[in-house]
């Protein structure tokens, strides 16, 4: 009998280069191994020793580890390279939109708690309003973290889900994924979040798919990392306090008498010959502090609209920044957007 | 240049053709696909059996090939390869661009054993 080491050590060579799953890897053995029992068999019968029919049949074989390189080479072929990184983009789709609705859902409850949570933080501490700078950093942290954490948790199971089993463990898919989800996750950040973010989300944001990059590429073939119902606890467990925090920022006092000096605003000009009298001037408001919000200024002016916009065929139509310190609008030193329009008298049918 | 290099650099190459060539007269398995090249060509062509394998595989995941597991006779199973409707356009293209080559190769050479007319 031939010794078995040395076919078993052969194959082990061959094995330490095959880059595939275990699955693969032991079919391609086991098809080298057929191999080799035919050749020697072969040898046999032509009068070698079983031996030296072993050893032969091996030599023909050439160098194991570099048998191994190219089988695992030629197991990966373009076809299935372009269809792991399909299967890739199919899966950050597919995977993608189930993880951010998730996430999302998660931070929407975590808010929902954080809300009533502010309030008594507030009523507690005695707070009218709050910088929100100071309370707006832990709750960019939060952001940032979660969408660095979003990114992370992608990459760590991509790779696993974008291609069948013949290539999904090959570092060539790895890396594909991980450049992919760089491109595109950068893009998403670039263009389509809005630009109005502070220095954590500027710094933060951006770091999300470069987490996504590494973690692909020491991505498992079968993550064990799955979110399930006792991590998506801790998670809003974890997120409560900067949420709470955010809620803080974002929910200033009601301004029930808030108020803004805009006499000049009813300062009808001279040339109208209209009292100031006539015009009744409202505000209406939408307003989300403290990130953005807008109120409206309308002038009506009854019975002598017509008039108006017959002697003011233009109106200046002014944007200006403004700010809510301690339940008073303050505006800036000067207009943002100045902008002439048409007068448009609307009639009112009673 | 000895012969046996000459002959291994004229291989290189066209072996994923000699294999679709004998695969596509019947399902094979890779020694038989090695036998089988060496018997046809006269033991001109003994294609290294380490670079059969890649070959195979490579023109399985290119869809020239496909494979099936059986049980063999003995020891272990044996994998047979049957060509592809690909495989046989692919082997059809190279057999015309080998006709072509070889031809030219021919061609140029009997001319130049032709005595100068000098």
């Amino acid at each position: 009998m031939p010794d078995p080491g040395e076919r078993d050590a052969f194959l082990a060579s061959v094995r330490s280069r095959l880059d595939l799953p275990d699955a693969i890897a032991r079919d391609v053995l086991e098809e080298l191994e057929g191999h080799l029992e035919d050749a020697a068999a072969d040898l046999r019968a032509a009068g070698l020793s079983a031996d030296d029919a072993e050893r032969r049949a091996i030599g023909r074989l050439g160098d194991a580890r570099a048998l191994g390189t190219e089988l695992a080479r030629a197991r990966r072929g373009r076809r299935q390279l372009l269809a792991a990184v399909g299967g890739g983009i199919r899966a950050v789709l597919a995977e993608g939109i189930r993880t951010w609705i998730f996430l999302a859902v998660l931070a929407s409850l975590t808010a929902i708690l954080a809300l009533p949570a502010a309030s008594i933080v507030r009523l507690l501490l005695g707070l009218r309003s709050t910088s929100s700078m100071l309370v707006g950093m832990p709750g960019s942290l939060a952001t940032a973290g979660v969408v660095v954490g979003g990114f992370a948790y992608l990459g760590w199971i991509l790779p696993a889900r974008s291609a069948g089993p013949a290539v999904r463990s090959v570092r060539g898919v790895r890396r594909a994924v991980a450049l992919v989800g760089l491109a595109v996750g950068s893009a998403i950040l670039w263009f389509l979040v809005p630009v109005a973010m502070d220095p954590v989300l500027v710094v933060g944001l951006p770091l999300g798919p470069v987490a996504f990059a590494l973690t692909a590429l020491r991505a498992p073939e079968r993550p064990t990392i799955r979110v399930g119902f006792v991590p998506a606890v801790i998670g809003a467990a974890i997120l409560f306090l900067p949420m709470t925090l955010l809620a803080l920022a974002a929910t200033d006092p009601p301004l029930d008498n808030w108020m803004a000096d805009i006499s000049p605003i009813g300062d009808v000009p001279a040339a109208t010959d209209i009292e100031n009298t006539a015009l009744a001037i409202t505000w209406s408001r939408s307003y989300g502090v403290p990130y953005g919000g807008q109120a409206e200024v309308t002038v009506v002016a009854g019975d002598a609209a017509a008039t108006v916009a017959a002697r003011l065929p233009t109106l200046r139509v002014e944007v200006w920044s403004a700010r809510v310190v301690d339940g008073v609008v303050r505006f800036g030193s000067a207009p943002l957007v100045v902008q002439p329009a048409p007068t448009e008298p609307i009639t009112i049918l009673h | 240049m000895s012969h046996d290099q000459l002959r291994s650099q004229l291989l290189k190459g066209t072996t994923p053709y000699l294999v679709l060539a004998v695969v596509r007269d019947g399902e094979l398995y890779g020694y038989q696909i090695a036998q089988r090249i060496r018997e046809r060509s006269d033991g001109a062509f003994v294609p290294s059996e380490g670079s059969l394998y890649p070959t195979l595989h490579r023109l399985e995941a290119d869809g020239a090939l496909t494979a099936t597991w059986r049980e063999g006779e003995h020891g272990p199973r044996r994998r047979w390869y049957r060509i592809t409707p690909a495989g046989v356009a692919t082997l059809a293209a190279h057999e015309a661009e080998w006709e072509a080559f070889s031809g030219a190769v021919t061609r140029v050479a009997s001319v130049s054993r032709e005595p100068s007319g000098a």
